[in-house]
């Protein structure tokens, strides 16, 4: 454990976690509409996976004076530091892949790039228990990218603003990133995106999908808590859920 | 069918019942998450078998 | 994985160098008490036990999962902390949850392996 962690190392690893929650989440919540059942226990699998990652984070959080009770049960639903798409539930097959599968990959860069010790060993696990999440949605991605262009088309265009917002803005290279400058990440957020956008092109190659240009994200514009441009958040209900309040008694201590 | 991309077997695994290694993956996911699904093609039989440790990792274009 | 030789902070320190008696007894009582839920085998038996060491009856376990996600995550905790708090000369237990080394099956000793296979489980 170390206390040279920076105000925005702080803010990003809420943000993983908030996100992973959030991806727990629907995986559990949407875990049938997966076409085969085969689909349904992967979903579960993940879903707890997940959730075992969230609470490592929170571990961390905590040590860096972000009270884990305040991140597991105090706070609103505006101090949710979660990627956009993972706001709400998706529509359909194809939407869930794309939004969550996508935001399950650019949340798996963000880790991937911190480069410090209290971090050591902890993100190669994450690592290790993703190498199957991956396997799962780079499969459904290239082949609903292939049977179902235009509705994987729509899906990316709600969806890809959103997921690179998560990521960070374009505008912070390895000269501007201020987690890279600090050496909290061995890989800026310029070079994240485009990462990003080259396992993009992966996926679609060879179908009807296009990669949509992507809207350049103002620095001003960009919440650097949220990670995110657009306002909304989870509702209310969602909150109720995650936290379990109608469970509590049930709840191990 | 769900599709995966790496069903693909690098290390050798033998069903836990009859030692057979004409096996092959079912699933990265069982019913518990330390165990991914296998089946044996010679006593015809599902069985688990314990995850981690090995080397893979997903690209992350590094 | 044996019960004497749970040393095993990182691949470069002597296994048995350093552990007292009493530290043995320690992890010999985690390996009689504490099972893992799904495997017919303890946790110390598992390789989750990375190190055990006391001072004035205060007791550190740095311990890991297999899987970060383990929904007995509290519950084996909660066991280790009972057992140690039930024998002389122990008065806290402290339990650090850590994942340098990441475990691997390749911390299963053979005899691990076999009960393993036994239950139906391939390795």
């Amino acid at each position: 454990m170390s206390d040279d962690w920076s105000p925005e190392a702080v803010d990003f690893v809420q943000s993983l976690a908030d996100t992973k929650l959030m991806l727990s989440h629907w995986y559990a919540d949407q875990a049938f509409l997966g076409p085969n059942m085969g689909d349904n226990i992967a979903l579960f699998s993940m879903t707890q996976d997940e959730y075992g990652q969230v609470r490592q984070f929170y571990l961390q959080l905590d040590r860096q004076g972000r009270d884990e009770d305040w991140l597991r049960s105090e706070r609103d639903t505006g101090n949710f530091y979660n990627a956009a798409t993972t706001d709400g539930p998706a529509a359909d097959w194809t939407e869930f892949e794309v939004k969550f599968g996508l935001t399950d990959r650019a949340a798996l860069l963000l880790l991937d790039a911190i480069d410090h010790e209290d971090f050591t060993g902890l993100t190669d696990k994450m690592a290790e228990e993703e190498y199957s999440h991956t396997d799962f949605h780079d499969g459904w991605l290239e082949q609903l990218a292939a049977a179902n262009p235009a509705a994987f088309q729509a899906a990316l265009e709600d969806s890809l603003d959103d997921v690179l917002a998560f990521i960070g803005p374009a505008a912070y290279d390895e000269d501007t990133d201020p987690l890279y400058a600090s050496g909290f990440t061995d890989r800026s957020v310029a070079e994240l995106r485009d990462a990003f956008l080259d396992y993009l092109a992966g996926i679609v190659e060879g179908t009807d999908v296009d990669v949509p240009d992507t809207t350049e994200v103002p620095l001003e514009s960009w919440n650097e808590e949220r990670r995110r441009v657009a306002a909304g958040s989870i509702e209310p209900d969602v909150l109720e859920t995650i936290r379990g309040s109608k469970n509590t008694e049930f709840a191990a201590e | 069918m769900t599709p995966q991309n790496s069903g693909e077997q690098d290390v050798e695994v033998s069903c836990p019942f009859c030692g057979s290694t004409d096996v092959e993956k079912d699933h990265a996911f069982g019913p518990e998450i330390s165990k991914s699904q296998y089946y044996c093609n010679d006593c015809e039989t599902p069985f688990e078998r314990i995850k981690w440790g090995e080397p893979d990792r997903p690209d992350t274009g590094r | 994985m044996s019960a004497s030789d749970v040393r095993v902070t990182s691949a470069d320190v002597d296994s048995l160098e350093g552990v007292s008696e009493f530290e043995r007894r320690l992890v010999k009582q985690i390996d009689e008490h504490v099972e893992d839920p799904h495997i017919p085998v303890s946790i110390v038996e598992m390789g989750m036990v990375y190190d055990v060491f006391e001072e004035n009856g205060a007791v550190t376990v740095e311990m890991t999962y297999p899987c970060m996600g383990c929904p007995a995550y509290q519950m084996i905790q909660d066991d280790v902390e009972d057992c140690l708090l039930d024998l002389d000369g122990v008065e806290s237990v402290s339990i650090d949850v850590v994942w340098d080394p990441v475990w691997s099956k390749d911390r299963l000793d053979e005899d691990v392996q076999e009960k393993l296979m036994a239950s139906g489980t391939a390795i």
